[in-house]
């Protein structure tokens, strides 16, 4: 696959419909969506006591009970 | 019809669980190297379930009948894929809401669906693990992006089917297997577990054989949860049936293939004739933008979802392992997400996905359903994959419900050479549009050949 | 001329919820590493975040408050992506960037402008040298408070920073145990800064800034260009490393949070919160010191909410300065003793009040007192009655006193010698033999003046 190739086409399709999304410029809009509810209320709970070792055996490597990511040095 | 009896059957216990589950395993075990519509079967687990089930009190709203799960979403155990390499190796480490609700009501998870990678296709044609054959038109495309889960219900590997819907991935295959689907309005449904393709459009929904057994699957799984914040109750209303349906020539004009609009308009007449709806006609001015405000979504939201995908705790990094449809998404959304461009891509989508939503809100406000084609064309000849702005065309008709975040169903409404066509629904309500559906669907029995 | 300003993340404290973020993981000292994970805080496929942890969004409102910051009542989460290893949904939930104001904003703390303060989650513990990830952290509730480049010295920085986190302990925002992490920014002469990220002690930032400061100047003087970017946590000798340009600054790629609501806060909340929150710790300082108290003391009184404002309430009906002695000597050593803080000793007020009423009548000795305020802190019990049933009270009566002082000296006839020979130690050598022999009861004033008299009086004998 080429990447560039892939990526020029992407941008190349965002352009155009960028410029029929153009005429829209006025129309009002308000960022973020609303709900009932925005903070959670105290006393909510869930307990699963498998998840942790679910979760270490889909890792590539781990050790110690630890996920092992890549190591570095500045 | 269909579902309703087998129910009765299950409950009665004139049907046992095992039989049930049994004879579906083995017509999977003859058909589905053909077809190709599961990934996984979980033969063990469906047994074992349905065992305990013949074992216990034969209660639940879904007793004994068996469900195939679409690839992206979470099941504890079992390999939720996407149907990408990038996950071949991840097992679900807990239960999506969904499935949650699914197993307490006595549902049986027979296995796992395939899909269009990462849902980011119209064709079912695009996973890394071979592409599901429609049942009902060999030659051609299932549709997609939840393939394996119509073809499945189609076929009869499974009773109903979850699929998930950003732009079309639940109905558009529902109308190219002739079967119904629905994709429930924003919020309805948690999508807790479901792996995010846009996380402010995607929902789950149901596909079932019949609109009985789609309303039966909507009652399970919808619902408020706490894991899903942007759930929503359906607000409480007393039930009616639909009374007015409207069509539009915003609609007419984008459908390419005249046949299909005729088919759909035919339809339309005769059971509104039938069951009084009172016909109306409708105008919509920024429909037309629904392609181009939802792509911008869509590959922003895409990128952002799949930063996760970086092969430390599971699977690979997905760069490296996905194909070109999911990699332009990722791609295109970075460049829309960068710092230089502000987020003016977004926000203008965002922008037109409000207006089109406004538009909505008012329709609604005058009728309690707008009627249209599902695809502007039918399904296309297998292996013939059209250019990526082709297909993002296809959805012209189902992109809208999304961005509106509104519900909508399809019905199966006959077919053209020989090939089923889907006639849409949008509503205002989920118990509008289900009741409008089972209008079709009820009319449509009675009239099929 | 030198500019600094600071980014400081702290731990906030779940004192009621003990609870994370974004998921109801508890919150938990000393677990063994992925014990305390689900989902949502290790980035499974399909996870979604719960709503906010409401305690989490009062302290950091109450935050803002004690720092003069006015807060937006209208919070959007936004997603802020960077690929590294901590990180495990591969961006951040935070409410600071392009698309949202923060919390709290132009507020001021000692002269020191405070840009904005906002909340976020923390991600996992990644250790660089073994690769090893942890993920119990990821998801706790962080607060980042952002100065303006205010600050000119190090020694400026370190003072308030003390003082900063005092104020924090006032309204229990932080966590004391968890400590802070800044992100240091260090300007010299009007060069672009230099920014040292993840210092973790209040030391360590003081020598990270003056390091920094004599690395630049060093960097001049060798005719070096200064230019703008951004170095590595000091490593074991205190080194900092270039870690990246400005060029390759990270671009974060925001977006507001789609799996979120926007975020209102009730104008109830604040005013509730505004209610109770406490005078900050520097305007008592100032306050004790009109009261009489020294610098030292003012200081160290202020230094705990709890301590501050029993010293506050004692000193309505005590004698301020003997009221400060008492409680910033006796029983903040006794405090520290016990290895708990003040508010969990569970300390009859009134009683204390009533002891330190009878030391400022001198019914009791400071001997006996200090037995007896030890003593309260473990059990509650009236001293006064306690003084009369065990007749501790103090001895002034010179009959009395004078036989005992008669006793010690024909027993310490050699310490009488020293005395006498210009020891003035000796003299507290007789006066300790006294109030051992009187049980401590005996008034130290009269005892004194009785020693000196009796030895005179036994020298005009001889």
């Amino acid at each position: 696959m080429d990447k560039t190739k892939i990526e020029q086409q992407a941008k190349k399709i965002m352009d155009e419909f960028l410029l029929v999304l153009g005429k829209i410029d006025q129309l009002p809009y308000e960022l973020g969506t609303e709900r009932p509810s925005s903070m959670r209320k105290d006393g909510a709970t869930q307990t699963d006591n498998g998840f942790s070792s679910r979760m270490l055996e889909n890792a590539p490597k781990i050790k110690d009970n630890c996920i092992v990511a890549e190591k570095k040095k500045w | 019809m269909v579902t309703q009896e087998l129910l009765e059957n299950l409950k009665t216990g004139k049907l046992s669980c095992v039989e049930h589950v049994r004879t579906q395993l083995a017509l999977i075990k003859k058909e589905n190297p053909r077809i190709n519509a599961f990934l996984y079967v979980a033969e063990k687990e469906a047994l074992v379930r349905a065992l305990e089930l013949d074992k216990g009190s034969r209660k639940g709203k879904l007793f004994g009948l068996t469900l195939g799960v679409k690839a992206n979403i979470n099941v504890q155990g079992m390999p939720i894929s996407c149907a990408s390499r990038t996950l071949d190796a991840y097992k679900g480490t807990y239960n999506a809401d969904v499935i949650e609700r699914i197993i307490a009501e006595g549902g049986i998870v027979l296995g796992m669906t395939n899909m269009d990678e990462f849902a980011c296709g119209i064709s079912g044609e695009t996973s890394a693990f071979g592409p599901t054959i429609n049942p009902v038109a060999p030659k051609r495309v299932p549709g997609g992006s939840s393939s394996g889960s119509a073809a499945a219900v189609a076929v009869g590997f499974c009773d109903l089917a979850l699929g998930s819907d950003t732009g079309g991935s639940i109905r558009n295959p529902a109308s190219h297997c002739g079967i119904v689907g629905m994709k429930p309005s924003y919020g309805r449904v948690s999508r807790y577990g479901l792996i995010d393709l846009s996380m402010s459009l995607d929902q789950i929904g149901p596909l079932a054989p019949d609109t009985f057994g789609c309303a039966l699957l909507f009652d399970v799984i919808a619902g408020r949860s706490e894991n899903d914040p942007m759930t929503l109750s359906e607000p409480v209303h007393v039930q009616q049936l639909p009374k007015t349906i409207a069509l539009s020539p915003a609609f007419e004009a984008l459908c390419t293939d005249k046949k299909i609009y005729r088919l759909i308009k035919e339809k339309v007449l005769a059971v509104a004739k039938e069951k009084h709806l009172k016909l109306v006609e409708l105008d919509f001015r920024y429909v037309t933008l629904a392609v181009q405000a939802y792509y911008p979504i869509v590959y922003t939201e895409f990128f952002s979802g799949t930063r996760k995908f970086d092969g430390r705790r599971y699977g690979r990094r997905i760069e490296e392992a996905c194909n070109e449809e999911v990699l332009r998404r990722i791609l295109g959304g970075r460049i829309i997400s960068c710092a230089e461009h502000e987020g003016r891509y977004y926000r203008k989508a965002l922008r037109a996905a409000r207006a089109i939503r406004d538009e909505f809100e008012k329709a609604f406000k005058i009728v309690d359903l707008l009627a249209m084609p599902t695809t502007p064309e039918l399904p296309h000849l297998l292996g013939k994959l059209p250019s990526p702005e082709a297909a993002y065309a296809y959805d012209a008709f189902t992109i809208p419900a999304n961005l509106a975040g509104i519900c909508a169903g399809v019905v199966p409404c006959g077919l053209i050479d020989k090939v089923p066509v889907g006639l849409q629904l949008y509503a205002g309500r989920d118990h509008t549009l289900l009741g409008g559906m089972g209008m079709f669907g009820q009319h449509l029995n009675n009239t099929m050949p | 001329m030198v500019k600094i300003g600071l980014e400081i993340h702290g731990y906030l404290a779940m004192n009621r919820t003990r609870q994370k973020l974004f998921c109801c993981c508890p919150i938990a000292a000393d677990a063994l590493p992925n014990t305390i994970v689900c989902p949502r805080c290790t980035g499974q496929p399909g996870s979604k975040p719960m709503l906010p942890n409401g305690e989490a969004v009062e302290k950091v409102l109450a935050c803002s408050l004690m720092l003069d910051c006015t807060v937006n009542r209208k919070l959007i989460f936004q997603r802020k992506h960077y690929d590294w290893p901590d990180l495990p949904k591969g961006y951040q939930m935070t409410i600071s960037g392009s698309y949202s104001h923060p919390v709290g904003e132009h507020g001021s703390y000692l002269d020191i402008g405070i840009r904005e303060c906002h909340l976020e989650e923390d991600p996992a513990r990644w250790d660089p040298e073994t690769g090893l990830v942890d993920y119990n952290r990821s998801g706790y509730p962080l607060i980042e408070i952002v100065t303006e480049p205010d600050f000119t010295s190090s020694e400026q920085v370190k003072l308030w920073l003390e003082s900063l986190l005092t104020t924090l302990s006032y309204i229990k925002a932080v966590s004391r145990n968890a400590g802070i992490k800044c992100d240091v920014n260090v300007s010299t002469d009007h060069h672009p800064r230099v920014e040292i990220k993840n210092v973790n002690s209040i030391r360590a930032i003081v020598a990270a800034i003056d390091g920094e400061i004599r690395r630049q100047h060093d960097a001049v003087t060798s005719g070096e260009k200064v230019f703008s970017h951004t170095r590595s946590p000091p490593d074991a000798h205190g080194m900092t490393h270039f870690m990246r340009s400005k060029e390759t600054a990270l671009d974060y790629m925001f977006i507001p949070e789609p799996d979120l609501p926007v975020l209102h806060i009730p104008e109830d909340l604040l005013v509730s919160i505004q209610k109770t929150l406490p005078e900050k710790p520097h305007l008592k300082v100032v306050k004790f010191q009109k009261m009489g108290l020294s610098p030292i003391d003012a200081r160290i009184l202020a230094s705990d909410l709890a301590l501050a404002e029993l010293f506050e309430r004692v000193a309505k009906v005590i004698n301020p300065i003997l009221a400060a002695k008492w409680l910033r000597h006796e029983l903040l050593k006794v405090v520290n003793a016990s290895e708990k803080a003040l508010h969990e000793l569970g300390l009859d007020e009134g009683y204390i009040i009533e002891l330190l009423q009878m030391v400022e009548k001198k019914e009791v000795t400071d001997q006996i007192a200090a037995q007896l305020l030890l003593q309260l802190t473990e059990k509650s019990f009236s001293p006064r009655a306690y003084v009369a049933r065990q007749g501790l009270g103090i001895i002034s009566k010179e009959d009395e006193l004078g036989v005992l002082a008669e006793k010690v000296i024909a027993e310490n006839q050699s310490a009488v010698k020293d005395y006498l020979a210009g020891e003035e130690k000796a003299l507290n050598f007789l006066m300790g033999k006294v109030m051992a022999l009187s049980k401590g009861k005996a008034k130290p004033d009269t005892v004194k003046m009785l020693l000196k008299q009796r030895i005179a009086h036994g020298q005009n004998k001889d």
